[in-house]
């Protein structure tokens, strides 16, 4: 059975519900937009150490001038009237530069593949032609298609028969041609199978490696992603033969495929039948390096390709913009809601005080039957603790959706349940000081003093 | 039981200085019945809650039982407090969002008895003053004499040894105020010391020792004779 003092405060706290609503509500206010607001920085710190932790933002990126603005989308075949194509065998300027971890080529991609429905639309669209044409380049064009038509009716046909032959119901995939030091510069390694290496960019064989979502979306429902190695896949134009696997890494990597970056394969083996432009990526493995390697390269190219033919974009410098300004936000966020969080700090140990004045005499009274100092801070805080605990716990349930919709707003992922915990024990552990003042105050009063008191 | 040597008591407020007691020696024995008795702000109530160890002193010494209780700290004047004196107010001071009986329980719960302990001890005492009807009553809900004799069950709680009473029937009717001294006699009877602050004369003779104050000093400290107030 609760002590009889504890009484009066729980009673008291009862008979005032509208005040003492009131008062939770205010921390739970004050709690829930701190404690958002440290998660947000938290989560944007986080956020920020992984992504310039991460290869993308320790490599140089030298494309030509054309290309530079335009970097992250499929390069196109270049023809031979460019002043300037780069190629895989530019990577050699890895080689004067011992800062450079990794060099490698990974240019986006894409994979259309071969089906009934593909074969449809292509019947229906009149094939790659169109416009006003003469009636010579028509008829020409028109064989040319009833040809194609053929042969990839017949090449879906011997594919469907073939059980080692996988004709995918989806239209197409993204992925990245690349070279093979892509793969260690990101760790990534295989769980089925193998990676392809040096000798694979130069074989006429069309290798694939799969990221394992991807390989799920091409295996059959029900069996195991391990027997997709070995088989093709048909894609719009040629074969493709799956030799590897990828770990699971939760990134992107997962969804994407990977083939060996072909644009160097004598007599033009690749899909543009010539030579392609490439963006050439240029990994270290300390970020501080990456100034040094930038000017080492720049020399080679200049060197080798003339001044102005080319540029070297540093994606890790626009990334810090990004950081800083996300981190000075997010810090101007945390600032106003602990600011608010004070001020309503502040503002509940007024009250409490004033409640606990109210109480003046009783403090007296309950001196003169026996409670000491320390029973009437134990008293007093008790009623503090509640109201922060109520408070606190309000502020958890306002802090989750607060958070998340701050951390959506600023396009990070939903961050960790610890930081908002971290940042509601924080700013409820400042609550709690501030109401605990009062109780200190009121547990030192003269009995005597206390008794005179009219209330 | 009780010695105040040289006892002095000074409010300082500021530009002005109260010397509420000046070199009060004193000296109570167990089982007496004394009446402090003075006009309005002469000390009385500053004596009795220096008596009670409800106010610190500013000079002398304050001896229970022949240990110094001004140097005693915190914890320990609560525990004599709780254990050994028992208040009795003017206006009562009962605490108006408990009920009679958890009033009557209160004290005991700081000297540490159990709730089956204190419950049944503060029925017991409240039906001994005859309440047993109003247990379950705030102190709203009674009238003063019912209220007086609630604190009266409450000063007794943990059966004191001193029972200090200031001004207990100022805010009664005569018939009341005589009901509470009766009790405070019979409590007298049973071997406690009271020591009741009044400005009643009538009062102040039924006390068997009378002690006058007159601006901070001790004016008169006499045993009342009983046969000459009868008669």
């Amino acid at each position: 059975m609760a002590n009889e003092s504890f009484l009066i405060i729980k009673r008291r706290f009862v008979n005032r519900l509208l005040e003492s609503g009131l008062l939770i509500l205010a921390v739970a206010l004050g709690v829930g937009t701190a404690a958002s607001g440290l998660s947000l920085l938290l989560h944007t710190n986080e956020y920020s150490e992984n992504m310039l932790s991460s290869t993308s933002y320790r490599e140089l990126v030298v494309t030509t001038k054309d290309d530079a603005e335009d970097m992250e989308t499929p390069v196109v075949a270049k023809g031979n009237g460019d002043d300037v194509i780069l190629t895989s065998k530019d990577l050699t300027a890895a080689e004067i530069v011992p800062l450079v971890s990794y060099a490698y080529i990974s240019n986006k991609d894409k994979l259309r593949f071969l089906n009934q429905e593909m074969i449809e639309r292509f019947s229906q669209d009149g094939g790659p032609g169109g416009g006003e044409k003469e009636s010579d380049e028509i008829d020409s064009q028109e064989a040319e298609r009833t040809e194609k038509f053929d042969e990839m009716q017949e090449s879906l046909k011997e594919a469907a028969s073939n059980p080692e032959i996988i004709v995918p119901e989806i239209e197409e995939l993204s992925g990245y041609e690349i070279t093979p030091q892509y793969f260690s510069a990101h760790n990534l390694e295989t769980q089925y199978g193998s990676l392809f290496t040096e000798t694979d960019m130069n074989s006429l064989s069309r290798f694939i490696v799969l990221g394992v979502n991807t390989a799920e979306l091409l295996s059959e429902e029900g069996t195991d992603i391990s027997t997709l190695i070995g088989k093709k896949i048909l894609s719009f134009d040629t074969y493709y033969t799956i030799i590897g696997i990828l770990e699971e890494s939760g990134s992107l990597v997962d969804d994407l495929y990977f083939t060996p970056d072909t644009g160097n394969v004598g007599n033009g083996a690749n899909q543009f039948g010539s030579d392609s432009n490439k963006q050439l990526r240029f990994t270290v493995s300390d970020p501080s390096d990456l100034d040094a390697t930038s000017e080492l390269l720049t020399n080679w190219f200049e060197k080798t390709y003339g001044e102005g033919e080319f540029v070297i974009s540093n994606p890790r410098a626009e990334a810090e913009r990004l950081v800083n300004r996300n981190k000075g936000i997010s810090l101007l966020i945390l600032f106003l809601s602990v600011a608010g969080l004070f001020i309503a700090s502040v503002n509940i140990s007024h009250i409490l005080m004033s409640r606990t004045l109210r109480m003046k005499k009783h403090v007296g009274i309950l001196k003169a039957l026996g409670a000491s100092n320390k029973d009437i801070l134990k008293l007093f805080s008790s009623e503090a603790l509640v109201i922060t605990l109520m408070g606190a716990l309000l502020g958890t349930v306002i802090a989750f959706p607060l958070a998340n919709a701050m951390e959506s707003a600023m396009g990070l992922d939903q961050g960790s349940w610890l930081y908002i915990g971290t940042g509601v024990l924080l700013s409820s552990l400042l609550t709690m000081v501030f109401s605990i003042i009062p109780s200190f105050q009121n547990s030192g009063i003269e009995a005597a003093d206390a008794m005179r008191t009219a209330v | 039981m009780i010695q105040l040597n040289g006892i002095s008591k000074l409010y300082d407020l500021g530009e002005t200085k109260v010397n509420a007691l000046k070199d009060v020696n004193l000296t109570i024995n167990r089982g007496e019945y004394v009446a402090i008795m003075g006009p309005s702000g002469s000390g009385k109530s500053t004596l009795m809650h220096i008596l009670g160890i409800l106010d610190t002193v500013s000079g002398g010494q304050y001896l229970l039982e022949d240990y110094d209780i001004t140097s005693l700290p915190d914890k320990e004047q609560a525990r004599i407090r709780n254990k050994h004196f028992g208040f009795i107010f003017q206006s009562f001071n009962l605490f108006p969002e408990l009920s009679a009986l958890e009033n009557v329980m209160l004290p005991m719960s700081y000297g540490g008895i159990s709730y089956k302990n204190r419950r049944s001890r503060a029925q017991e005492l409240l039906e001994d003053v005859g309440l047993a009807h109003r247990m379950y009553h705030l102190p709203t809900m009674m009238s003063g004499g019912e209220q007086q004799r609630v604190a009266i069950a409450r000063s007794l709680s943990n059966d004191p040894d001193l029972i200090l009473a200031d001004e207990p029937t100022g805010n009664l009717p005569s018939d009341k105020g005589e009901e509470i001294m009766t009790m405070l006699e019979k409590l007298n009877d049973k071997g406690v010391t009271v020591v009741m602050v009044t400005h009643n004369p009538e009062q102040g003779n039924r006390a068997k020792r009378k002690i006058s104050i007159k601006d901070g000093l001790l004016h008169k400290d006499e045993i009342v004779v009983k046969e000459a107030f009868n008669g």
